[in-house]
């Protein structure tokens, strides 16, 4: 087998971050294609250059966590290859993270995608949370570690898995699934917002950069809303959001705003549109914790990770739950690694440490970490499926060996 | 794969595809290949193929059918919370520690349950039914 270069692709529901495995640090995109108001082209990817980000209606190719809109993720990842990483697909390979428990139908439109569209050299595919251990295993020096053994809680976009990792590979029967991630935050915070200041409903986009600017996790939500109501002014953050004209991207009330804000009631024209958060900044994460203060009839994540611990041999339980893994974007909100800790102390048996381990690199970049050590390691050379074998045998799943 | 080959596509290699290899490999090749080679065209068929609702997919796999001990869309959702419920009254919503043994409705305190106490039989189980938690005689 010649010697191509491999790219690496995180490929999420929410956020892509790809780069070459020769490369330090991936880029990062949002996985969606839109296309803004004022303009007449649809943007695949890159958002940042966009004037009015107002109304801007993103399509994404995941639909629930899973691949269904193959040809729009093609052109997601058309730009993202050729403008930005700038690599040759019929010269290198690919190693893409999929889903956990992947849908046999949504493997083989990527496997389509990427052998007839793109034409990579070969493919290797691999859920970004076992990607993620492997990373962690290298860093950390502990006896789990050495063992490959770890119980990685990935809070993405879609949902939130806790999948228990043993000999540096996932265990499938042991995967446990909480259908609350960073997409429905936002969604409720959406909801939340247009209820009580300004309508942003059809606002995806500007929400979520309001949600990662101001939402944090408190550690005792009962007394943090009793403090709110008794003093409003205790978490209360005045949010500007932009109208594509005087202001372009959503921002914290600055003293400028508050100026403007004042000339405004003379002329409401020039006054900027201003959102005021209460306790909803702690709120809305909170569900992560209580899913049944959205309705939801599932556990919070303390004790999603117990309820994926006890699928797996009462032996594995101790060295899981001593190395915690907690990864993805919605880890990185304020407050939650502190929240999870105290959480999983709390329902984890009284005998077994428990470490988590949680950084801001790991948390977004982990998983693409752990796909570099795979090329570098050999083992993607060893176990990756040729542009040749897919002719041959194609879209045949007893061929897919990766992890075997 | 070619066991410890460089790699390069040999001329035994193109001589050695068989007819039922090309059948498949024709099979296999994608719409727009095959029509390519065929000389019709039908881009609107191409796209209806390959997008795909995510419920469709769902129906299709089959998931149900698959032994129980394999994980599956389905059956790695998370199950309810163990941790022991808080209680609060069925009249006023505050916390209610107590339960009326009769009834089985929670009051925070005596003023609830002095108007408990006076409740018709109909109003308790349409206040019960609301939590679920009414007994219906069939």
């Amino acid at each position: 087998m010649d010697d191509h270069e491999v790219v690496v692709v995180d490929n999420g529901a929410g956020w892509i971050r790809a780069e070459r495995a020769t490369a330090e640090e991936p880029q990062r995109f949002p996985n969606a294609a839109a296309k803004s108001r004022a303009e007449a082209f649809t943007r695949y990817a890159d958002f940042s250059q966009v004037q009015d980000i107002t109304g801007l209606a993103l399509r994404r190719p995941h639909e629930r966590g899973y691949l269904s809109n193959a040809d729009l993720e093609r052109e997601i990842w058309s730009f993202v290859l050729r403008s930005r990483i700038k690599v040759d697909p019929k010269e290198s390979g690919l190693l893409v993270t999929e889903p956990l428990v992947n849908l046999r139908a949504c493997e083989s439109a990527l496997e389509q995608i990427v052998f007839e569209d793109f034409g990579f050299r070969s493919y290797y595919s691999c859920p970004a949370p076992v990607l993620a251990a492997r990373e962690h295993f290298e860093a950390s020096k502990s006896d789990a570690s050495a063992a490959g053994t770890a119980l990685v809680v990935d809070a993405g976009f879609s949902f939130t898995h806790a999948v228990p990792v043993f000999d540096g590979r996932g265990l499938n029967y042991g995967v446990r699934r909480l259908d609350f991630g960073g997409k429905a935050a936002t969604n409720l915070l959406k909801e939340i917002v247009s209820h009580r200041s300004m309508n942003v409903m059809s606002e995806p986009y500007v929400v979520e950069m309001m949600k990662e600017e101001t939402c944090f996790v408190s550690m005792d939500a009962r007394s943090d809303l009793l403090k709110a109501q008794k003093s409003r002014g205790s978490f209360a953050l005045d949010y500007v959001l932009p109208d594509g004209v005087t202001v372009l991207r959503p921002r914290v009330k600055t003293k400028e705003d508050e100026e403007r804000l004042l000339e405004g009631f003379k002329n409401p024209r020039h006054a900027p549109q201003v959102a005021t958060l209460n306790h909803e900044r702690f709120m809305v994460p909170e569900v992560f914790f209580s899913p049944s203060d959205v309705g939801l009839h599932q556990c919070g994540i303390a004790e999603l990770a117990i309820q994926a611990c006890e699928c797996v041999d009462p032996l594995l339980r101790p060295l899981m739950l001593s190395n915690v893994l907690l990864v993805g974007g919605s880890s990185l909100i304020p407050g939650l690694p502190e929240r999870f800790r105290m959480e999983l102390r709390k329902v984890a048996p009284i005998d077994c440490e428990v470490n988590v381990f949680h950084s801001k690199e790991m948390a977004c970049e982990g998983a693409w970490r752990g796909g570099k050590r795979v090329v570098n390691s050999g083992e993607y050379r060893a176990k990756c499926m040729t542009i040749r074998e897919y002719q041959e045998h194609g879209l045949d799943p007893t061929r897919r060996r990766f992890l075997s | 794969m070619e066991a410890g080959g460089s790699g390069r596509p040999r001329l035994e290699d193109y001589l050695a595809v068989t007819e039922e290899v090309a059948q498949r490999r024709f099979k296999q090749k994608s719409t727009r290949a095959r029509e390519a080679s065929s000389g019709l065209a039908t881009t609107k068929k191409k796209k209806a193929k390959k997008k795909l609702t995510l419920k469709k997919v769902l129906d299709n796999s089959g998931f149900d059918k698959l032994p129980p001990g394999k994980a599956n869309w389905s059956n790695i959702e998370v199950g309810p919370s163990f941790t022991p419920k808080k209680k609060y009254s069925d009249i006023s919503g505050l916390e209610a520690p107590y339960t009326d043994p009769k009834t089985k409705l929670r009051y925070a305190n005596s003023v609830e349950y002095k108007q408990m106490t006076s409740m018709p039989y109909e109003l308790v189980q349409a206040t019960l039914a609301l939590r679920g938690a009414n007994v219906v005689f069939r």
